[in-house]
């Protein structure tokens, strides 16, 4: 059974969430997991905050994961280069948890990537991404069919003053608002549509009472838990509705509105307004298409937690056996010839210098253009020091000048 | 709007800058359009005529065909390209015709305009200027509809008009989505699909077109399209499930070229008329202009009668043609020049030596021919037989400049300065040959000397080349160049050629002359060094 030190550093309810996820994730996929937490957990391999500074060797593991630089932090004195760490973070989070030192581990996973970070920064050759929430549907919620048709806007307030406008005019169908601000809302609205507090503990009652619901991020997906037919609208525009095509990409994007949209970008209200108008004339059919697309939910779960399976055993196998894995060259970098000097590698995500290296050196490198093993390139340059070969390959893989060819 | 405002003295210093290789397809799709494509190209021009630059006419019918290749040979500098459409239709939606272009498009980089927009800022340099800087991403511009005359009443307030976005990116996500058919959302799609993608959006308002149409009715037309575009068909538009369309095979919908930059049907007409500019010229068969070479020699000469058959014969032995620019010599030169791959010899009138204007004549002529590289050598040079791997040095389709290694022979053909400045051991290093990219200039902060003398610099392979320099082989030769120097280098664009008269400098035997790795060096000095004995440099 493979041994796994989580090292992690919670600074909000999330983080807490992302930590158990993982977790339960990791023990259920058959692996020993210790964690180290700044908060504790309560969990069974919770490692005392007192062990973990004195008493912990990191031979013992076979891979580690930390959780924000913190988390890194805590227990980089342990890391070993046999020791394959892999680096989680949010992609909300970036701004203050990057680990730009690409060096310091050997997988990024990053969570809900909405392809509007720099791709410089999480290379696809190193980044995995998974979605979150990890549990997407919870068993045993009752779903209760309504005989009026009615829809449920449920959006942070700078997005609902946008959609004033649309709300109003959908005069047909009743319309019910959760918002913090129920006040000024209340003044701005027509006599058909309900304002309802957000601290309101019958939220869900109201989301089982609607045909159709207008939200973004977490709150969509209990919303689907219900079989409610969902428009995304969120602080990065009109998402659409949620189908089986855009499900996928809206989820790992954390639902947060249209695919590619910019923050508070312009929403055209017309094409909303026909959406919900077109969703509704056919919301019957939606919803039974909503229940087909919670089938295809349920798995999710599964997939991430078998995505997380698969880095895992590809880390440790890339450590474990670097002389004949297959390694292809990096895109991340650059070599500009000196004359008669060498190579210098230049990091092209930041054009920032990061060595020199030998002719002999570059030939070895240039010997990755195409998939190799060092195996196969140590046989083909003839390089007589093997020892220090490997110590090469070793530092070209460490700086990602060396990619693992999965 | 002039360039030369562009080409700021960072970007002239600068090898680097996207001014020596734009490395851009400027794709417009063309429907009846040849009034206002006349009215605003001579406004364009300059700003296509430039280094990287190829120009593809994507015409989706060909009522006009005749017209357009008229035009297009009053601008025989610019690249272009026309791929025509024999089908005769109505008006459609141009998304076919612009992923034609897409498909045919040679760069790295596809700007997408219509061809009644007049630049009113240089919207390629500075997408193109953006787009190095931000890799993932894709630029717009602005345009306005000039209803009024008065230009400064415009209001570049529409964010269209223009896109540059790389060529791969577009054809990752299916290019142009062809099922759209109506007038507008081409463009709203392109740009929403490419952001699904994961491409980012730069919005740069700086660009600035100006968007010239003759019809009067053309804002009202305007406003009619974009009514009798429906809801379902907008919200697909401007918000796509799926970044990538056109599952079938796309951008084929025609494909008959009929004008191409590489292979010009009308080099001789045009070059013959850009050759009666000069005092003489001699074409060797109009022939020369049809067929297609691997590599050409362009070289300039002046007064060196003694010198010229020996120069074109050495040239001839690795070369397929030769295209040689008197510089208004004043001895036989011109006459003597005879060689079986000479294609093409010109003579112009001499005020002064100004080697960037040769240069760049040279850049004009060889911009007739059909040739895979061309190579800069001067009549005072020649290979060293020992090292001419011309093929080798050509084989990596990645390369675009070749580095040729030398030596200035000093005091005889055995011997050269091994104490010449910037050198090692007397062995230098310069870009001589260069891919063909079109038709191309030198831009440099010189004013008339001692520049790169290629006009892009990305890409370099250090060959295994080598040539000797005859030009300062005696004393005399020495003392006649420095003073040349001396008074044609009013502008000082080298600040100093004492080295050039320096008496008794460090003699090194051509014979020692070696390559390892790559890399020439001198076999004695190598020994030298490897016995601790002496270390020149």
């Amino acid at each position: 059974m493979k041994k796994i030190l989580f090292s992690t550093y919670c600074k909000k309810t999330s983080h807490i969430d992302i930590t158990l996820g993982i977790i339960n994730m990791l023990s259920s996929s058959g692996y020993h997991v210790d964690v180290l937490s700044n908060l504790s957990l309560n969990i069974y391999n919770e490692i005392p905050l007192e062990k973990c500074r004195y008493n912990i060797s990191s031979l013992c593991y076979d891979v580690i994961i930390v959780f924000n630089l913190k988390g890194y932090e805590r227990i980089k004195k342990l890391i070993i280069h046999r020791i394959p760490v892999i680096y989680v973070l949010s992609s909300s989070d970036v701004e203050n948890e990057y680990l730009i030192e690409s060096n310091l581990f050997d997988r990024f996973l990053l969570i809900n990537d909405s392809k509007n970070l720099y791709p410089q920064l999480f290379p696809s050759e190193y980044t995995t991404h998974i979605g979150y929430p990890f549990e997407l549907i919870k068993n045993n919620v009752n779903i209760s069919i309504q005989s009026n048709p009615n829809i449920l806007v449920w959006v942070d307030f700078g997005i609902l003053l946008k959609i004033i406008p649309v709300i109003n005019r959908i005069y047909k169908y009743n319309v019910v608002v959760i918002t913090d601000n129920h006040a000024k809302i209340k003044k701005i609205v027509n006599s058909n549509i309900e304002i309802v507090k957000s601290t309101d503990t019958n939220i869900v009652e109201y989301v089982n009472k609607s045909s159709l619901v207008i939200s973004h991020g977490i709150n969509i997906l209990k919303c689907l838990q219900l079989s409610k037919p969902s428009i995304i609208l969120g602080h990065y525009g009109f998402g659409r509705l949620i189908t089986g095509h855009n499900f996928e990409q809206q989820y790992l994007s954390g639902f947060r509105g249209r695919l590619g949209g910019e923050r508070e970008e312009y929403i055209h209200l017309n094409l909303l307004e026909f959406e919900i108008n077109k969703s509704m004339d056919a919301i019957d059919t939606l919803c039974n298409d909503t229940k087909n697309l919670l089938k295809t939910i349920n798995v999710r779960y599964s997939t991430t937690s078998s995505i997380i399976s698969t880095l895992i055993k590809n880390v440790c196998k890339e450590k474990n056996n670097i002389w004949d894995t297959n390694y292809i060259l990096g895109k991340s970098y650059i070599y500009i010839e000196r004359k008669g000097r060498g190579y210098i590698v230049l990091d092209s995500r930041f054009k920032k210098i990061i060595s020199e290296i030998s002719y002999e050196g570059y030939n070895i490198i240039k010997s990755f253009e195409i998939i190799a093993t060092p195996r196969s390139v140590y046989n083909l340059t003839g390089y007589e020091d093997k020892e220090e070969f490997i110590e090469f390959i070793q530092q070209l893989i460490t700086n990602k000048i060396l990619i693992v060819n999965e | 709007m002039n360039n030369d405002a562009f080409m700021t003295n960072i970007d002239l210093a600068n090898p680097h800058s996207v001014i020596h290789n734009f490395d851009v397809s400027v794709i417009m799709p063309f429907y009846k359009k040849l009034d206002e494509f006349k009215l605003v190209l001579p406004l364009n021009a300059h700003f296509f005529q430039r280094n990287g630059i190829e120009v593809i006419i994507s015409m989706d019918e060909d009522s006009q065909q005749k017209g357009l290749l008229l035009l297009l040979k009053e601008y025989p500098f610019i690249n272009w390209r026309v791929i025509i459409n024999h089908n005769k239709h109505e008006w459609r939606n141009p998304a076919k015709a612009i992923n034609v272009g897409i498909k045919h498009a040679l760069k790295k980089y596809v700007m997408i305009c219509s061809p009644e927009s007049e630049f009113y800022t240089d919207a390629i340099h500075l997408m193109r200027n953006s787009l190095e800087y931000y890799e993932h991403h894709f630029a717009i511009g602005s345009v306005t509809f000039d209803y009024c005359e008065d230009i400064s009443k415009l209001n570049f307030d529409i964010p269209y008009g223009s896109i540059m976005a790389k060529k791969s990116d577009l054809i990752d996500i299916g290019g142009y989505n062809e099922s759209l058919y109506k007038w507008g959302g081409d463009d709203d799609n392109i740009r929403a699909r490419l952001e699904l993608a994961g491409i980012q959006k730069i919005f740069l308002p700086e660009v600035k077109l100006i968007h010239r149409d003759k019809d009067v009715n053309g804002q009202k037309k305007r406003s009619i399209n974009m009514q009798s575009i429906l809801p379902e068909e907008e919200l697909d538009i401007f918000y796509p499930n799926e970044a990538k369309v056109n599952e079938q095979e796309w951008g084929r919908d025609f494909n008959h070229v009929i004008y191409d930059w590489r292979h010009n049907p009308l080099s001789y007409e045009i070059a013959e008329k850009y050759l009666s500019n000069f005092e003489r010229f001699y074409i060797k068969d109009p022939k020369i202009f049809s067929r297609e070479y691997s590599r050409i020699i362009i070289a300039q000469s002046f007064n060196e009668q003694e010198q010229i058959a020996d120069f074109l014969n050495d040239m001839g032995l690795y070369f397929d043609g030769i295209i040689l620019l008197d510089d208004g010599s004043s001895d036989d030169t011109f006459e003597l020049a005879s060689h079986p791959k000479l294609l093409l010899k010109v003579k112009k009138n001499r005020i002064g030596f100004i080697d960037i204007e040769n240069r760049n004549i040279l850049l004009d002529l060889a911009s007739f021919f059909s040739s895979e590289w061309f190579c800069f050598m001067d009549t005072d040079e020649r290979f060293d037989e020992r090292f001419v791997d011309f093929d080798k040095a050509t084989l990596d389709e990645k390369t675009d400049i070749v580095l040729f290694n030398f030596v200035h022979l000093w005091d005889s053909d055995k011997t050269y300065n091994a104490e010449y400045p910037y050198s090692k051991n007397g062995i230098l290093e310069k870009p001589r040959m260069f891919r063909n990219i079109g038709h191309t200039q030198i831009y440099t902060n010189k004013v008339r000397t001692h520049f790169m003398v290629i006009p892009h610099q990305k890409n370099c392979y250090r060959s295994e080349i080598f040539y000797k320099h005859y030009g300062m082989i005696s004393q005399k030769l020495r003392e006649e160049k420095y003073t040349f120097y001396q008074e044609e280098d009013i502008n000082k664009d080298q600040k100093s050629y004492e080295h050039i008269i320096k008496k008794n400098p460090l003699l090194l035997n051509t014979d020692d002359i070696c390559c390892q790795n790559g890399i020439f060096c001198n076999k004695q000095i190598e020994r030298e060094i490897n016995d601790g004995l002496h270390c020149l440099s």
